[in-house]
């Protein structure tokens, strides 16, 4: 039996398998620390828009 | 007073204080420090002595901080965690501190202690299982972010315009 643990990080380390292109190319905000923040930031928008539109509208 | 939801936030504040701030220190110290520490040879101070601890503290006080606040939800966790709108701030908050918890027992432990050598593990592995790791704390940083907003807002609705 596979177990939950084995399933997620073969999942993830097939999310984290570049192909060589991929890696001269797409840089990931993770790997730095103000990335990181600002994708932070970002998010913390989206999530604050989606709420008062979707989840709270006309409050 | 009333005791158990006056002790949970207690509790939930005192645990979250030393999960992101532990977690705060993995990203914002020990990973510039470990790599400096490689290149003068002193890393296995803080790999031996300093992370396993660390990790010790990071990981319990991450399940207390999500069981505490699920008692302090108490009647309302369903409301909250099926975003009703009389819980959705608090919902949001309590929805990316789940995700970060299952970051923590499920990604980042597991392989960190693989890269600690408290799990068997290959080189390649542990080159793999140290990419993921990485990859699951700077999520659980960014995440932390709208996190404690929320949770924040959850707990002053009022002052964040909700």
């Amino acid at each position: 039996m596979v177990s939950a643990q084995y399933t997620a990080d073969a999942f993830v380390a097939r999310r984290c398998q570049k192909t060589p292109e991929e890696n001269k190319i797409v840089k990931n905000p993770l790997d730095s620390l103000w990335g990181t923040i600002i994708s932070g930031l970002i998010l913390t928008v989206v999530l604050y828009v989606f709420l008062k539109n979707f989840l709270l509208p006309g409050v | 007073m009333e005791l158990v939801p006056a002790l949970a936030r207690w509790l939930h504040l005192m645990a979250g204080v030393m999960w992101i701030g532990l977690l705060y220190y993995f990203n914002f110290v020990q990973v510039d420090a470990m790599k400096a520490a490689t290149a003068d040879g002193s890393a296995a101070g803080i790999s031996k002595h300093v992370a396993p601890r660390a990790l010790l503290f990071f990981r319990w006080s991450a399940l207390v901080t999500w069981l505490a606040g699920a008692a302090l939800l108490g009647p309302y966790f369903k409301t909250a965690f099926s975003l009703q709108p009389s819980h959705a701030v608090i919902g949001i908050g309590a929805w990316l501190g789940t995700i970060m918890l299952f970051n923590v027992w499920v990604l980042i432990w597991p392989n960190q202690r693989k890269i600690l050598g408290l799990a068997k593990a290959t080189d390649a592995q542990k080159n793999t299982a140290r990419r993921v790791a990485f990859l699951a704390s700077r999520t659980n940083t960014m995440l932390s972010i709208p996190m404690l907003f929320f949770m924040a807002a959850g707990a002053h609705s009022g002052v964040y315009g909700f």
